[in-house]
């Protein structure tokens, strides 16, 4: 196919794309949220109820990464550090990880990332937002069971309502590489690492 | 609807982007390739051909950036700034913009941009890949786009293997699609420059 018409039909999949990017956005509005307990989580400055999270917004934006163990979810991490300061404009914008906070704090400078962490070890947190399955997996797996993802909270009053979630994984929205990637001559090889040579 | 009918009626509707997504990638994957000119560009330290701007990667993606009069392409940039390690272990990634190169210098100071830049003024590099649109009716005035434009080396030839327009809820920026999840969604949100 020429290159004109092979950009014409890409346009036209990105447009029906765009189009199911609407009927998500209509399905998230009719969503009743889930009232969600306000629980205690690892703070750098000490215990920080996800209540406290909020900071001065209505509206929280809670990340679920895996954690050090996972260079996927940190260069999910470094997109958003990247515009964190656009995201943090209009909601709270929190990365929750397994780790203690010690190597947290750590691993953040080593990557100059900015935005708020909080350590979700020894909490329900993750587990009751289903971004945790002790299940189906071993105690000792290297994975230990979490996944990765977004969940969305609403302050209203006294309560903390759950407005969303969602999975991440390659080719989503919430992260730019694979999207530009798809762009190159395929190469299914390619993984994403802490650090390149 | 009941919260949990809700997500899994956004899981669904994400996996049928997914397949879209891999159609996309198959139409990617057929495309003939244009050759196009080795446009003279510049850099920051002077004149650079855009062959020169591959280094040592075979496919190259240069970002056409509007410049710093445009929040949203500089909320673009602050994204790719974030993942320019990943981007540039692939492939060569270089922004372009319309702006002289000390002003462009002095904006990516600012914003801690860690990518090359290089500057279109004076060439007919992106009007002549499209992301230049004339005064026309509605639009009063000549303007750039904003795009992305991949090329590949091939011997001594660049071709052109794939280009896009940029724009809110695209693939290429994850704003939107956080924004999108929220009660009251995007709503006029804007990006800024900085935030008081």
């Amino acid at each position: 196919m020429t290159y004109a018409d092979s950009m014409t039909a890409i346009a036209a999949k990105r447009a029906e794309m765009a189009a199911l990017g609407d009927e998500l956005k209509a399905l998230q509005a009719k969503v009743e949220p889930e009232a969600v307990e306000d629980f205690v989580l690892a703070g750098w400055d000490g215990p920080v109820r996800l209540s406290q999270l909020f900071g001065d917004k209505r509206d929280l934006i809670v990340i679920h990464n895996m954690g050090t163990g996972c260079p996927a979810c940190t260069m999910w991490a470094d997109g958003f550090n990247g515009v964190y300061d656009h995201l943090a404009s209009r909601a709270a914008f929190v990365v929750a990880s397994p780790n203690p906070v010690a190597t947290q704090k750590q691993f953040a400078k080593s990557r100059g990332w900015r935005f708020p962490m909080v350590s979700c070890e020894g909490s329900q947190f993750a587990e009751v937002m289903r971004y945790r399955h002790r299940d189906d997996c071993e105690e000792d797996e290297a994975d230990g069971g979490w996944n990765p993802g977004v969940s969305i909270f609403r302050r209203e009053g006294d309560q903390i309502l759950r407005v969303s979630d969602a999975e991440f994984g390659d080719g989503d929205g919430f992260c730019v590489v694979f999207s530009l990637f798809d762009m190159l001559p395929p190469d299914a090889a390619w993984r994403p690492k802490y650090k390149y040579d | 609807m009941p919260y949990a009918d809700t997500i899994a009626a956004l899981k669904t509707k994400r996996r049928e982007i997914d397949v879209l997504r891999a159609e996309m990638r198959e139409l990617q994957g057929a495309i003939e390739p244009v050759p196009v000119a080795d446009y003279e560009l510049t850099g920051w330290d002077g004149p650079v051909r855009l062959s020169q701007l591959f280094g040592d990667k075979r496919d190259l993606f240069v970002i056409h950036n509007m410049g710093t009069r445009c929040s949203y392409c500089t909320m673009w940039a602050d994204g790719f700034n974030g993942v320019y390690e990943h981007l540039a272990d692939r492939a060569g990634f270089v922004v372009s913009t319309p702006n002289p190169i000390a002003t462009q210098q002095q904006f990516a100071k600012s914003r801690g941009w860690r990518f090359p830049m290089v500057s279109h003024e004076g060439s007919s590099f992106a009007k002549d890949m499209g992301y230049w649109q004339p005064k026309s009716e509605g639009r009063e005035s000549d303007m750039w786009w904003p795009g992305v434009s991949v090329f590949q080396k091939d011997g001594e030839r660049i071709l052109r293997v794939s280009d896009t327009d940029l724009g809110p809820h695209d693939d290429f920026c994850s704003v939107w699609h956080f924004l999108d999840l929220l009660p009251e969604q995007a709503n006029r949100w804007e990006p800024k420059f900085r935030y008081g």
